[in-house]
Order: structure tokens, then sequence, then C-alpha cells
């Protein structure tokens, strides 16, 4: 009976929720909302670009021909007489998309080589971690290199070199973290249920990784732009008449002293992507830490 | 007999090098021998580091013993895989001394509690479901309490949280290691009190660890005393307190801090009792061995 008596006198704080308070503190971020506000209108620009670009990505207007800015071509034509506003809006689907994809795939492997090294320790951690040296101890874009020409351009397999290239930085980050997450005693606590390590690592270690992910990948999404906009650049990514930021920069290059707007808006549109980007990251990256979260 | 541990060491390598094959190693348990009645509670005292959590924790295979024999109900159970253990898991539980790390963040209340039951999955939803409610309320949960978070509790209710999971899987022996430690004195009573009431209505048997000999004397009715590594006094509860043999648990009971009420103290202890005719205390350990002094009562030392 005391067992039950003895209830009311303990204290019960009351009901919050983690992800309310990150939401909290990340709305007091005006930084934040506002790139927040930026990704968000670029996926709707992405997934409506048929809707909102006045002219289909491949259509030429063979009488305005490298046209400055008029009133017809807003931002101006290309060699073929593409109107370069359109071709940035469709460009968005596959900046965003690579972004996301490649990020995906990205923290999917980077993710499961980190749990799989931070959890069993021994010779698996040393083999993970060294791939994940070799993969580190190169250039970046020298390794996307090699793997778009060994698999072929096209905007799949720039989702592919991209992810392939990328979850190096997730591995190690994760890895840190599910060793130090292991030495919980709820993880005992499973093994003392019978949980096999599938059940540990997917049910309890991962789970609470969830804010370093989360972190990682919006950090990481503006290289994974950039890489796709340097391996189009070099010509090795999305080919035409698919419009990528990078492939239009690539092209409009030659003729940055004549028409300098050819290269200036894409790049304004990619800057600014990739800013907002890592602005939210490290808005996120604040919002999550533990250390500075507040339960008041 | 529940449990017989019989001649059991766990060693664990320390430093040393494995290219020059050096095994320097930290004898955590070395030769512990006992058993555990069914229906009681066997008390493990220690200092830190003394070998009782090991014990403990070796004796329900969360850790592998480096020799010996761990018989289960008669069944040797020392060799076992992880996959031979699991459905021996129902069996033995173990409660764990951090209300805060032992709990997983991320889960509720009702998931903590039903996990053990997913795990070994061979009850029907409906039935896990039932469970989970009848153990909250023995172990003093409110009912809507089911779709909190840990966090949101404070460290005796954590600990009621952790004990109700533990028993979710109706075991019939259960390890409390420090289940009380990391409490505020005025929960310590409590908790204690509801692992009391747990075994009476759940048919409980406890190895109670502990470094708190008051604790330990409230909870046990034997008591088992652990000293780097090896048991140096086994022996009933007014025995081991009031007729203590062994010079080390003499020293402990002698920190006790002097607190003039139910406690020990207040009774007096015979710190000059001799050991029997024919057994004599020696400072070379390789002579020593756990003898049985008088009925019931084991201290280690020498025959002559």
């Amino acid at each position: 009976m005391e067992a039950q008596n003895a209830l009311s006198q303990e204290q019960v704080i009351t009901s919050t929720n983690f992800y309310h308070h990150v939401w909290e503190k990340l709305r007091e971020n005006k930084v934040a909302i506002v790139s927040l506000l930026l990704i968000l209108l670029l996926i709707v620009v992405a997934l409506f670009a048929p809707q909102i670009a006045p002219y289909d990505e491949g259509f030429q207007d063979t009488a305005h021909v490298l046209s400055k800015p008029t009133n017809i071509h807003w931002l101006g034509t290309d060699e073929f007489g593409r109107d370069i506003f359109s071709r940035i809006i469709y460009g968005t689907r596959v900046s965003l998309s690579v972004g996301i994809i490649a990020e995906l795939i990205a923290m999917t492997i980077g993710v499961l080589m980190g749990a799989l090294a931070g959890y069993f320790g021994g010779w698996v951690d040393s083999l993970i971690s060294r791939i994940i040296e070799i993969f580190g101890s190169f250039p970046k874009i020298l390794f996307a290199i090699v793997i778009m020409n060994i698999i072929g351009t096209g905007v799949i397999n720039v989702f592919i070199a991209i992810g392939m290239v990328g979850w190096t930085g997730m591995a190690r980050m994760i890895r840190s973290q599910i060793l130090q997450l292991k030495e919980n005693e709820y993880v005992e606590a499973a093994h003392s249920f019978g949980a096999g390590n599938t059940h540990i690592i997917f049910k309890h270690l991962i789970p609470n990784t969830l804010s370093t992910i989360i972190v990682n990948m919006t950090m990481a999404i503006p290289q994974d732009i950039m890489y796709e906009a340097s391996l189009s650049f070099l010509g090795l990514g999305v080919q035409p008449p698919t419009s990528s930021w990078g492939q239009i920069i690539s092209v409009g290059r030659v003729y940055i002293s004549t028409l300098p707007g050819y290269v200036l808006f894409p790049s304004i549109a990619l800057v600014l992507t990739v800013l907002a980007f890592n602005l939210l990251g490290d808005a996120l990256r604040d919002a999550l830490d533990p250390r500075l979260r507040r339960m008041d | 007999m529940l449990f017989e541990v019989n001649h059991v060491c766990k060693y664990f390598p320390t430093g040393g090098n494995t290219l020059s094959g050096s095994k320097e190693v930290v004898k955590a348990v070395d030769d512990v021998s006992f058993v555990v009645y069914e229906g009681e509670t066997l008390g493990i005292v220690g200092e830190s580091g003394s070998g009782k959590t090991t014990i403990g924790r070796t004796m329900i295979r969360l850790n592998d013993p480096t020799s010996g024999e761990i018989l289960f109900e008669g069944r040797p159970i020392q060799d076992l895989t992880r996959k031979q253990m699991r459905p021996l898991r129902k069996e033995m539980q173990i409660i764990f001394q951090d209300p805060y790390s032992s709990l997983d963040p991320r889960m509720t209340v009702g998931q903590l509690i039903q996990e053990p039951l997913d795990i070994q999955g061979d009850l029907p939803l409906e039935e896990r479901k039932a469970r989970v409610h009848y153990f909250m309320e023995i172990c003093g949960l409110e009912p809507h309490y089911i779709n909190r978070y840990p966090h949101e509790f404070s460290g005796g209710q954590r600990q009621r949280i952790g004990i109700a999971r533990s028993l979710a899987l109706r075991p019939k022996f259960v390890v409390c290691d420090e289940a009380v430690s990391a409490l505020d004195v005025s929960i310590q009573s409590q908790i204690m009190n509801l692992l009391i009431y747990l075994q009476e209505v759940e048919n409980l048997t406890y190895v109670f660890i502990s470094h708190n000999l008051n604790v330990v004397y409230h909870m046990s009715d034997r008591i088992m005393v652990m000293y780097h590594g090896k048991v140096v006094e086994l022996a009933d509860r007014e025995e081991l307190y009031f007729h203590p043999l062994h010079p080390y648990t003499k020293l402990l009971l002698r920190s006790i801090p002097n607190v003039e009420h139910e406690g020990i103290k207040e009774r007096h202890v015979d710190y000059h009792v001799p050991l029997p005719d024919g057994y004599v205390l020696d400072d070379d350990q390789k002579a020593c061995a756990l003898h049985e002094v008088k009925p019931g009562h084991f201290v280690f030392c020498k025959k002559l």
C-alpha cells in the first residue's frame, strides 16, 4: 500500500516535447526562418516549374538569341534563344533533387557505416575507419569525377556519384556518437531482454543520433549542390537540354563579358540556395544542442 | 536452489599489448561460489570495485564468465550463446542503478515497459498491453503517464518505470544492481518498500547489490560480503551484522555512520567473536578459502 501512496509525493514535471522546444527555439531565430522560407519557396518552384516558368526549358526563340534582359525574356536568352529565367527555374529541380536525394544516399551509407563501426568496434571499426580515411584523403570532387567517368553522365548517376563521396563525414560523426551512446545502460537493459544487435542499433542507437543526422544533412546539402554544379560545369553532370545551374554557368562563361547576366543570375540562385541551407543548418545545430537547451 | 554459482571467475583485460602478447587482467571476480535459494533476497555488499556488480551481471549472463559454472534451476548456463539465452531472459532480469541512462530518452513509458515483451514476442499484443497497464499500476505509475517521456519524471518515478519494465516479463529472479543508490534518501525507502511488496506479489527471488549496509540489512535474508573479487563472508543477516567474523566485515560495520534511530548501531554488534576452533585467518590468500565455520556462516579463512 505504501508503494501506491508514495506516488502522489513525487513531483511530475509538465508534459513537454523535445521537438516542440526545438521549434520554439528555431522560431526566435529570424535568419533561420528566412532561410526556411526560401527553401520552401525553392521546393515550390521545383515542383511547379512547368507552371511557373514562362517558357519550356528547351524552347528556342530564334528571333532573340543572346538577348539582354527584356520584358519578354526577363533574364535574357542564351545562344540558342532559350529563356534563361525559365532554365534557372527548371534548374532548381536538378539542384534541389541532387541536394536531397544524393544526401539521402550519403546519409544512409554514412549512418549505417558509422553505426556498425561504433557499435561493433574491433576489426569492423578498423576496417570502416580505414575506408573512411581512404575516401577522405582524396579531393572529393576528384573522386566524383572518377565515378562519373566510370558510370557515365546523367542525373541519376550524379546522385550516385555525390552520394558515394559524401558519406564519410556523416559516418565519422555517427561513429563517435554511437561509441558514447552504447555505454548507456538502456543498451544493456535491451540485452537483458534478449534483444539482438539489429534491435539495439536500429531501435535505440540510431534514433538517438537523429539530431546529429538532421544537422549534418542540412549542412551537407549545399555541398552536394555545389558538387553537382561543379560536375555539370565540367561537363560531366547533367547533359543538355536538361538544365542545371552549374551547367548554365558552364556554358555561359564564354559570354561573361558580352552578356554577364547569363552567368550572374544562375550564380545568384546557387549562392542563395547554398546560403539558405547553411544558415538553417547552423540554426538547427544550435536549437538541437542539448547543452543550449533550456527546460523552462 | 534457484541459482548455483560454482568457482566463477571474471577477468577483464587491461592495458596489455596484443602484439607483445602480454596479458594483464583485472580479476573483478575471482573464484566465487554461492547459491541463491528460491524466494530469498541475497544481499551483496562491498566497496566500489569489489566485484559485486560484476558477479550480479555475470550470473544472468550479461557478462561471459572467464571460468566456472553457473546453474540456473540445475541447468548450466555459462556456455549458452546469446540466442540460447534468449528464452531464459524471461526468467532472470536486472534493475539498474541509474534511472537516467537506463531508460531510452526517445521512448514513451508505454513503449519502454512493453519493450521486453515485444522482444520476446510470444504474447499477443492485447496481452502485452494489459501487462503494461498491470505493472504500471502495481509499480505506482498512473495510467495517464503511458504516453510521456522519461525526462518528464523525477528520479524515483523513473526507477518505478525501470522496475515495471524489468518485471513485465514476470521473471523468477531479479538482480537489483544498486537499485536505490542513485535516489534521494527520502525516495529510497519508497522504492525499497515497492521492491519488498513486489517480491511478495510476484514471488520473486532477489540478489540485492548495494554498498549501503543499512539498505542491504533492510532488504536481505542472507548477506554476502565481497572484497577484491572474493567472497569474504556469507551468513544470515542477523548473524553477519551482529556476530561478524571476518576483519573486513567488521571494518565495514564500524564504518556505518552513527545515526541513532532504527539502524544497526543502536543494537550491540559483537566485534570480538573469535573464529571457531580449527579455523584461522591468514594473510596468505592462497592458503584460504570460503569455509563454513558455523551452519550457514561462511568465512574466507584457513582450515587447520
